[in-house]
Order: structure tokens, then sequence, then C-alpha cells
């Protein structure tokens, strides 16, 4: 089984799910966003976060040494699922209290089905409410047997509908990622997951009027009436430098204003209407 | 304080006080050296007795207060004592060269260069004083209080209204 | 059982902040003159008692009847004024927002800066120099041989020696009879004349003479607040002959009205309760200085004449609403007089009366009624200093409902009330002797101490520990920063021959030892003198158990009997502890080795030169909030204090009843102590109460846990846990978050918490800029207070607290922002 690395874990979140959560971030995604806020999540190896305005140059640089400072600072650690289970089930009188859970994001879980499947079906022996964030590129078969019993609530990102655009901006073709979507919504939608289907709105990339009509009338042809968006968030921006990476071109510096954010928000439930109602024309 | 002066009166005071400071200022820088702080005390202590003995509106800040506030340091070599007390019906304060051993509050300065910083800053604060070490007392505080606070009053008397600033 | 919940919940639903000016106009106006009022120097009380002490025609009589009739004096004799339009009559003091200046305490502590203190830069206090003559010529040279603590001198030199030194530990008794909550109940359920006419009638059946004394002065205190209300009564008839506004005119009718009925008798109706309760408090004022004196269950005790009056039809939400306003912003008409250093060390305090809400009744049935949910909108309404606002909470009893709708108003104001876990708090005052049914009525007293209501007398702020100096001797053979070389403690080894973690700790435990000693006797003796001099025959009248027993209270005539123990540098010492151990007894430690002699030799020089060092103390060593050998360090320190303390009585034969807060202190004392092993230099601030400290990177819930394993059962007078989140769009969801989050850390074994709803932007901007943020609300270490007014080190330690994201739930450091 394929261990995997995991560069976080934040605790008490109040955005990644119902409840509280616990938020586990795991290395690696097969594609290459250009606006991804967490750089270090891509590479599915080890890495260093390096803030040279910290570093005191105390000679404990070498890799095994601890950094007194932090200047650098893994990225990407090992856990045995037993670990894992420990950290979260921390956390499991807050899960009680809010009806919330576990998250799994990354950079993308379902790269390492095994190690997730036995994860989730723990957590869920333990009654803990689990979540899973992805990209929807993955292998839909191992996908259905080994994770899928065990998940509660799958949030699937559709970005970008056109699939030269999608290739442009995230490395990869969009069409494993709607087949997926579809199969999971046709073939093996059983009681007691739910999928929420989420848009990240990045102006002049994903926020665009076409690129926002296709996924409306993506969802309406499927029967998808609840989307949720994400706001372009630049607070990745810097830690490109810090991995000593450079940061890829044309991403924007600043956070979605909330006017414009309702701009594409309210496009969408227009184009989304439209669609609905030339269909009852029919 | 309601202090009513007349004009000319202030004018003597101020020329009197002026001159005192001048003269505290230059023994004390003179004799940072020569470790001999008493006379400064002695001079500040000299200064506001005179001043009770001048002014009428001062001396009704001490009317019936009996009590004596000593001071000396850590080493024993410096030492004073402020006597509050009556000469004939007269509040008055007497001024001696020793800390006398049956005052009601005794303040010890951890050195000479503790007290003149305590004596000459415009606001002396024992609190101040006692969390930084470089003061220390045995008796009744409240004595200290009134002290400071006699040692405050004096630009009131002399009608410089305006309050010196801060040093923290 | 209160069947009306669901319909008033709905009406306060429609009252917002934003519409106080349209709905409650006098509350706007009350506000509005609460914010801009100038605190004065009232010197009316001190005067009045200080004529009666020197009248030669009363140096006879007991000294306990002294008291009473100096108070009986004050009360009938002092000025009657109405500044506003408040809808309850009595004032505590003659000023709009009054300093009383309590003489036989603190008061004369002032006398230096009778021309300054109008005019200090932090937080003046206007003074006039006609009674800046008075207090210089006539009630200062009286009491100045007479002060209490003066009295306490000759008998404890070396202890009060100590205690003059402020960096071992400060005793509550040198400025106050307080940090309590009265039995204010009995007013309402009794009247004033028939507690006199039991006293009367006690006093003539009792043989004892010290108990017939007792009585005599119960009457005597007692009549002196009748004659107060009377005196109200003829004022504001008098005040509303003139009046030309028909409204205020016939508001001072009715305030007429009402004190024609109350506090003699028993009330008629809600106004007629409320401006009892507001006349006991002014009266026990009258007596003993503004400290914590806390009303305690308001939703409780008033409620059975709200309920009367609502099911009437006589008194609608509204009413009940401007009423209940009243009397918070009459609850913010006095502050404490501070002098100037004081005011930099600990300065911007209210008087801190803490009024309780919701939890569970005497049966452990659900208390939270109509009423509780009225007085938290006024919370609501009302974000001012005082009252200090207390939300118990049960988990199990009290619904959800209750509890996400208090986590509305916190998120709402950004600051109050703090939230009470009850189920912990009642079973650790079991474990002090307290009955079952006495912990559920427990009430918060000043920050956040725990009491028995009306029957136990908790003076909870007896002692102020100050832990980080205990560590300080420790590590210096008995020493400490205030006496130089000299050992002053025990002696205890030098740090080459400590070759152990645990001569660490044994030495630690000797200082504490030794300090808990001094200052126990020293509070006993305190507590004599008091008994000697300082009787309390008003407040004694205000519980439970003192007409029965015919003792005062500061004798034991309380059911209960306690003190209370606090301290200071918790987190910081149990850090520097953990430091200690893992920097130089741990065999496993690779990264970092120290001789203790080195290490602390490093320490004392404030990690000059060291920055490898400093930076592993700092970030890399074992933290409480965050490692498990810190964590269990920190609870073995409050199981040490425990021990320390349970084998102790104090003066009234109860026990010390331990709690972690520390008002400003821990700010001001940072300033002024020397660098600590845990990383923190020379001169930084302390972390408040039981708060891990601040910037120590971790999770939001690992903190809490941290928090809550601590034995709570011996913490039984709690402690203030200040926790720092982003400001979040205020919503149902968020709301309900919120609340869950508060039941978890409860649930597992959380005492009490309280929250700043703020960033570090906006924290450092109203630093700089305190005229853009004029009414900016903060919690402190169990209390509220205007950042505005705080002196410098408590605002740099509010900005420096550890702020989470509330949506992400990660810590976000004060670099990082």
């Amino acid at each position: 089984m394929r261990r995997p690395l995991i560069f976080d874990i934040t605790k008490a979140s109040f955005d990644d799910g119902p409840g509280i959560r616990t938020v586990v971030f795991f290395k690696g995604c097969p594609l290459r966003c250009v606006w991804c806020h967490n750089p270090e999540s891509i590479d599915p190896d080890h890495e260093l976060f390096f803030d040279s305005s910290l570093c005191i140059h105390c000679g404990n640089h070498a890799v095994g040494k601890t950094c007194f400072t932090l200047a650098r600072r893994d990225v990407g650690n090992v856990y045995t699922v037993d670990e894992l289970m420990e950290i979260i089930l921390q956390d499991k009188i807050y899960y009680k209290s809010s009806s919330g859970g576990v998250t799994f994001s990354g950079g993308e879980p379902t790269l390492y089905m095994d190690y997730m499947s036995e994860l989730c079906r723990r957590l869920k022996d333990e009654g803990v409410h689990t979540a899973l964030q992805t990209c929807g590129y993955f292998d839909y078969k191992r996908f259905r047997d080994l994770l899928l019993p065990y998940i509660d609530l799958i949030y699937f990102d559709i970005k970008i509908i056109d699939e030269t655009e999608h290739i442009r901006f995230t490395g990869k073709s969009n069409k494993i990622i709607l087949e997926n979507f579809q199969r999971l919504m046709y073939e093996d939608l059983h009681e007691g997951v739910c999928v929420i289907p989420r848009v990240p709105l990045v102006e002049r990339i994903t926020a665009t009027e076409d690129n926002l009509s296709g996924i409306a009338s993506f969802f309406h042809t499927h029967h998808i009436r609840e989307c949720e968006f994400l706001p372009y968030n630049p607070s990745g921006i810097d830690k490109w430098e810090r991995l000593g990476k450079t940061r890829p071109e044309g991403i924007p510096e600043k956070a979605l204003s909330f006017q414009t954010q309702k701009k594409w928000v309210d496009f969408y439930k227009n184009r989304y209407a439209d669609f609905a109602a030339s269909a009852s024309d029919l | 304080m309601s202090y009513t002066y007349k004009k000319s009166k202030i004018n003597i005071f101020r020329i009197i006080w002026d001159r005192m400071l001048r003269k505290v200022r230059e023994t004390f820088i003179a004799q940072m050296d020569s470790n001999k702080m008493d006379k400064l005390l002695e001079l500040g202590l000299k200064a506001m007795s005179l001043l009770f003995l001048l002014c009428p509106e001062y001396r009704e800040n001490i009317k019936g207060f009996k009590g004596k506030v000593a001071f000396n340091t850590v080493d024993g070599q410096l030492g004073a004592t402020a006597s509050f007390g009556r000469f004939l019906h007269l509040p008055v304060l007497r001024v001696r060269k020793t800390a006398v051993s049956n005052a009601n509050v005794t303040i010890t300065f951890s050195d000479g260069q503790a007290m003149a910083s305590f004596i000459t800053e415009p606001s002396p604060d024992i609190i101040s004083g006692i969390l930084d070490n470089k003061l220390n007392f045995t008796g009744n505080m409240n004595y200290i209080l009134r002290f400071v606070f006699l040692a405050m009053d004096i630009p009131e008397v002399l009608g410089i209204r305006t309050r010196l600033p801060d040093i923290r | 059982m209160y069947e009306h919940i669901d319909k008033v919940r709905n009406i306060l639903k429609s009252l917002s902040k934003s519409s106080m000016k349209s709905q409650f106009p006098i509350l706007d106006d009350l506000l509005t003159r609460h914010y801009h009022a100038k605190a004065e120097v009232d010197i009316e009380r001190a005067l009045f008692m200080t004529r009666y002490y020197k009248d030669r025609t009363n140096s006879k009589k007991p000294e306990a009847l002294k008291r009473a009739e100096s108070i009986h004096r004050y009360l009938s004799n002092r000025k009657i004024c109405f500044h506003d339009n408040n809808f309850l009559g009595g004032a505590c003091t003659s000023k709009e927002l009054g300093a009383p200046l309590y003489p036989e305490y603190f008061g004369i502590t002032i006398w230096p800066e009778l021309h300054t203190i109008s005019t200090r830069t932090d937080n003046p206090q206007i003074l006039s120099e006609k009674d800046a003559d008075i207090l210089n010529k006539e009630i200062f040279p009286y009491w100045m041989d007479r002060t209490i603590n003066e009295r306490v001198r000759p008998i404890e030199p070396e202890r009060q020696a100590l205690f003059d030194k402020f960096i071992f530990y400060i005793l509550s008794k040198a400025g106050t009879i307080s940090h309590t909550t009265p039995y204010y109940e009995l007013v309402l359920k009794k009247g004033v004349r028939e507690i006199i006419e039991e006293a009367k009638k006690r006093e003539a059946a009792e043989e004892d003479s010290k108990k017939k004394i007792f009585y005599k002065t119960m009457q005597v205190a007692m009549e002196g607040v009748l004659q107060y209300a009377r005196n109200i009564v003829r004022e504001a008839k008098i005040a509303a002959a003139g009046e030309t506004d028909t409204d205020k005119k016939e508001n001072l009718l009715a305030i007429a009205e009402v004190l024609s009925n109350v506090p003699e008798n028993p009330p008629r109706n809600f106004r007629e309760a409320l401006n009892a309760v507001w006349i006991s408090q002014v009266a026990v004022l009258a007596e003993n200085s503004n400290m914590a004196m806390s009303p305690g269950r308001l939703d409780q005790i008033l409620y059975p004449y709200f309920i009367k009056d609502y099911n009437g039809g006589t008194l609608t939400i509204e009413d009940a609403i401007r009423y209940c306003g009243s009397f918070w912003l009459k609850m913010a008409d006095n502050v404490n007089l501070v002098p100037e250093t004081a005011e930099r060390m600990f300065g911007g305090a209210g008087a801190v009366p803490a009024i309780t809400l919701g939890g569970v009744d005497w049966n452990g049935d659900d208390a939270v009624n109509e009423l509780t949910y009225i007085l938290l909108k006024v919370t609501e309404l009302l974000p001012i200093r005082d009252p200090n606002v207390n939300a118990r909470y049960y988990s199990g009893v009290n619904t959800k409902d209750y509890r996400d709708e208090v986590s509305r108003v916190i998120l709402s104001t950004k600051a109050i009330p703090a939230f009470f876990n009850d189920i912990e708090n009642i079973k650790t005052m079991q474990n002090q002797n307290i009955s079952l049914e006495d912990a559920r009525d427990y009430s918060v007293i000043g920050c956040v101490e725990l009491g028995a209501s009306g029957k136990q007398y908790s003076a909870s702020s007896s002692v102020f520990m100050m832990l980080h100096t205990v560590l300080y001797m420790a590590l210096h053979e008995g020493r400490s920063p205030a006496t130089g070389n000299k050992t002053i403690g025990v002696k205890t080894k030098a740090l080459k021959d400590m070759k152990s973690y645990k001569s660490v700790w044994d030495a630690y435990k000797a200082q504490l030892e030794w300090l808990v000693d001094n200052a126990v006797h020293l509070n006993n003796s305190y507590g004599r003198k008091h008994q000697e001099y300082l009787a309390t025959p008003l407040l004694s009248c205000f519980f439970d158990g003192t007409m029965e027993s015919g003792k005062d209270l500061i004798d034991g005539g309380a059911i209960y009997n306690s003190s209370g123990v606090t301290h200071i540098g918790f987190a910081d010492v149990a850090d520097s502890l953990a430091a200690i151990k893992d920097i130089c007894f741990n065999k496993d430690n690779d990264d970092i080795s120290l001789k203790l002699e080195d290490f602390i030799a490093i320490v004392d020089a404030d990690f000059n030169g060291e920055d490898k060092i400093y930076n592993y103390v700092k970030n890399i060593a074992p933290k409480y909030g965050r490692d498990i050998s810190a964590n269990s360090i920190a609870g073995k320190m409050v199981e040490i204090n425990y021990d320390l303390y349970n084998s102790r009585q104090n003066y009234r034969g109860g026990n010390y009843q331990l709690a972690y807060w520390t008002m400003t202190n821990h700010a001001g004392y940072g300033r002024i102590s020397p660098a600590t092993p845990n990383g923190r230099k020379a001169k930084e601030v302390f972390s408040s109460g039981i708060t891990p400290v601040s910037q120590v990177n971790t999770d939001v819930t690992t903190a809490y846990k941290s928090v809550a394993q601590l034995p709570s059962n011996k913490i039984s007078n709690a402690y203030a846990l200040n926790m720092k989140y982003t400001p979040i769009s205020v919503n149902p969801e968020s709301i309900k978050k919120f609340s869950a989050l508060i039941e978890g850390f409860m649930k597992s074994g959380g005492q009490q918490v309280q929250y700043n709803i703020q960033d570090y932007k906006t924290l450092k901007d109203a630093k700089e800029n305190p005229d853009k943020y004029p009414d900016l609300l903060v919690r402190v270490s169990g209390y509220s207070a205007y950042f505005k007014s705080l002196n410098e080190a408590m605002k740099d330690e509010i900005i420096l607290r550890s702020q989470y994201n509330m949506g992400t739930g990660e810590f976000v450091s004060i670099e990082q922002e």
C-alpha cells in the first residue's frame, strides 16, 4: 500500500463541511491548476518550506535536524493509519456536539485509495462523518469499490467545462472527471452519500461567461440543482517562493471581491434558470 | 488647592525657589562623585522647611501634623530626617542630618544615586521605586504619601501650575 | 415550565442595536451619556465617615456600632441626585460617574496626586480643588494612622513587608471587604422593615453581648437605608415639581412612588423589585468598597415579579428591557479610585459587579426563563463594561437553543457574556463541602469566581499569588528580583546541585509553600483586623445565616466562609518548568542539552546573544496548550496549589478556594519581571488567567483540551480562559458551530471560557487610534473593559493573544497577519 504524505491537519474548521471538522490535507495531485492556493499539495514527494527572514544561520540546516526558528519546515509527513486515526479521534467530542467529522482534502486524497479505504472504514466504525474533497480525476472502479462505501459526503470539483481550456489551465483533460461525475450520479448514488459539486471562481479562467454557461448547462442536463462556488483565494501566493519554486504566470493576486463573486453567482443562476425555462418549453 | 497669593509675593518665592533649585542641581552634580548625597537631601528639606516658615498657605498643609520621615541608604552612609511638629503654636518642619531611629517611616534607598533621583523626580513614585528595587521602607507608608504630597505641592504654592513632564 | 419563552423570544428577535434609538430612546440616551461620562472622585462618604469618627462623643462606642452609625449617617445625609432619565432611583455616588473614596482602605494612596489626578494621561479622575483640600487637610490626616494596612503592619511587619514589595503576593483585604454575592432576594421577600424587626426581637432576647451589638448594628445600618430611600422620595417629588418636561416629571414621580414602598416593604411589581435590588447594592457599596460586589442570579430572583406583571398585562417585554437596561447603566455608574502607579500597572478595570444568567435551579431543573432571554438581549443592546454578565450552561438540562442564543450574543457583541459550565462547576463546589442544592444555586463573583448565592462569603480575591516569583526563587536559592542578593525565602539547592527535574520541582514546591504560608497568615491577620475595626452590618443583613448565628459576616456569620486565592503567571511557569525539564533533564533530547546552571544563566541574561537557544525554547520546547508533557506539569501545579491550601484555614473557620484569573495583573507584572525560562523575555507580559501562553502554535481544540484536562475539582473558584477569534459573519450556521465548539470544550471538562472576536489588525489600529474606537469592548481576564482605557501593557497583551481563524480553524500568528 502506498503510504501518502500529509502536509497539514487543521482542527475545528467551520468551512469544510457540516459541523466542526478536522481537515486532513494529502500531498500529491494529478492536476496542475494554475490558481492552486496550496502549491505544496501538488508534488507527492517531501518538500521544504524555507523562510529566509527567520533563519539565524545556526547550522542546523541538514534534513533530520530540528530547525529551531521554524525557518525550515517539512512539508509532508508520514502517518500510519493508526496515528492518523488517533489525531482525528481527538476531536470526537466536537464532531458529536456539532454533527461534524473529518474532511479529506489536498492535494488529491483519491491518489491513495487503499490507505483512504482503510482509514475511512475505521472512521465509519467509530461513527465519524467522512467528507472528501476531490478533483474527480481518479480510477472510478477502484473509487467505487474501495472508497465510496465509507464516504458520507463528496465535494466534487467541476472546474472548467471546455476540454481544451481545462487542459490549458490544469494540465489534464476533463474527460475522466466529467465521466466519473456522471457515473457517480447515475450508477452509484446510494442513500447516505451526498454529492455537492463545487465550482471555483477564478476571474478570466473559470469565472467567464462561457465556462459558467457551460457548467450551468451541464448541471441542468444532469439534474444537479445545488452547487457551491469557491471564490479564489490568493493566500497561497507567497508559498511558491518559500517552496523554492516559481509561481505560475497570470494568477490573480487579489481575492475575488464580494461584488464580483455575487455577479458571477447571479450570472450562473440566471443561465441555469434559462436552461430550466427552455427545457420546460419543450 | 485654593491658594491666593499676591503677585509680588509669588515673584519673591519664585526667585527663591529658582535659586534653590539651581543650587540643588549644582550641588547634585558636584557631589555625584563625592558620594555625599545627604547635602542634597538636607538642602531640599531645608528649602521645604523655609517655605513652611515663609508661606502661611503652605504651612496650612501641616497644621496639627506630628511625625517624622527619615531617609537613609542601605550602606548607612547617608541620612536625614524631616520632623514635623510645632514651634510655639506654629507648625514647622525641622531637618536633622541623620536618620533617626524612632521615625514613623524610614525610606531606605539602595544608594546615593537612587536617593538623588527620587528627590529630583518631579513626581516621585514610591511604588515604582519599590518595584525597581531602588527603595524600601519600614513603618507607615501613609507618611511617605503625605510627604510626597508636600513636595509636589511646592510648585503649586509657587504658582508654577504647569505640570512637569512625566518621566517614565 | 416557562410557557412564554417562544413568544418572548419572537418579540426579542425584532429588537436590535440598530433600532435602539427609535425603540428605546431613553436607554440610547443613557448609553451615550455613559460613554461620554468622565470619572469623578467622590469624597462624600469619606467626609461623613471621617467626621463621625472624629466626633469625640462617639469614641467610647464599640467599633462595630461606630461602623453602623457612620454608615447610617452617610446614607441618611448623602446628597440625592438625578443626573439623567434613568428609571431607577438611587446612585452609588453623588457624581454621574463616581469613583468613591474609601479612606479606611486605599483611598489615601491618591494623596501625592491630589493636584494631578484630574489631568493625568491615563484615565484621569476629576477632583475639585475644594475636595482635594478637604482630603489633604481633614480626611487623610485622620486616617493616616488608621488605614487597615497600617493597623496590620505592626503585628505583621515581615509579611507586610513582603506584601509591600508587590512581587510576592497581593492581599485584597487591604483594600476591600467584597468579592461576594449578597442575598438580595431577602429584601424582596421580606423588605427591610421586617429584617429590622427581626433583628430587634433577637437583640432583646439575646444575652451574649457581642451578638446583642451585632443585632443592634443591623438595625442601625438598615435604618440608614430606609432614610436614604425616604430622602430620594422627597427629592424626587421636589424635582418633579420643578420639572417642565412631562416625561421626566412622570418618571420622577414614579421613582418617588416606587421608593415609597421599597426597600422597606416587599415589592409590588417588577420595577419595584429591580429598584429594591439596586438600592440594596447602593447601600452595600456605602459600607464596602466597590469591588466585585455581585448581584448574582437576577433572572432567578426577579422572575416571580416579572412573570406576575407580564401575565397580569401590566408589563410588556419592552418595559422589562427599559427597566433592566436602566439597571445595567446604574451598575456602571461607579468605577474604582485608582492612583496613577496602579493605573499604569493594573488600570482599566471597572468595579466588576457580576450578574449570572441561566443554568439550573436548586432542584437541578432548567432555570432558563423568559427573563434570562430578556437580560441577554439587554446585554446585547448595552455592551458596556459593567455589569460583568455571565451565562451558566448545564448541558443536557439547558436547551441547545439557549446555548445558541448566548453564543449569538457573544458573536454579536464580540465579547460578552462569558460562558460557565454548570456540570464541572457544581461538582467542584461540592468538593468544597457545599451542598448540592447550594452549589446548583451558584453565581459568579467579580471576574470568574463561584459562590453559593447569598450563603457563601467568598472574599474570593483574598490572595493574588505570583507564581513567576515562586519559580524565580526556586531557581535562585530563595532570592528574589526585588531583594537583590539576600535569600528571602527558603534556601533551596544551588542550581549546580539540582541533579534531576525532581529537585527543581521540590525547590519550586518549597518556595511556594513558604509564600503560601506567609500569605495565609497575613490574610488571616487582615481578617482579624477587619473583625476588630471593619464590621459589615449592612452586608451581613444580606446574607443567609447571619441573623440565625448572630454573627457579622466577617466573624463567620455566613453559612459558607471561604477565602479565595488566584494565581498570576500560571502558563508561563508551566512552560518554564517544561522547558527546564526538556533542556536540562531529558536524555532523549537530541536537539539541545544544557546544564541547569548554564541554561538559567542564559535566561537571567535575557537570552542575550543566545538566539539559537532562545528560538528552541520559544518554538520547539514543550508548551502547555500543545504538548502533553507541559500539560501534565500544568496539572501538577494545580494539584500542588490545592494541596497546600487544603490544609489551611482562614480566620472565619472557612477554607481557601483556588482560582486562576488575573484581571490586568499578568500584563503589569510581566512589565516588571525578568525573563522566564519559557522564552519570555524581561518585561514581556505574562499570559492571562489559565490561558496558554500567547502565540504558542497549537490547534484550537488542543488548546481547549489542555485546559479542560486540568483537575477542575481542585479549581473551585474557576478560571478565566481567554480565546480570540477572527470575526466571522454571524449567521445561523456559524452560530451553531461556535455554540457546538463551546459545548465540546465543556464536555471535555472545561469550566469557563470567554472570547474576543477581534483580529490583530483591528486591535493594533485601536491602540494607534483610540478615538476611532471609543466604545470597543474587550474581555480582559474575567471582566470587560473599554480597550481605550486599558494601560499599554494590557493593550499589548490583548493584541498578542493567539488568534484563531474561526472559518478554517487555523492558528494565525501575529507575524502572519
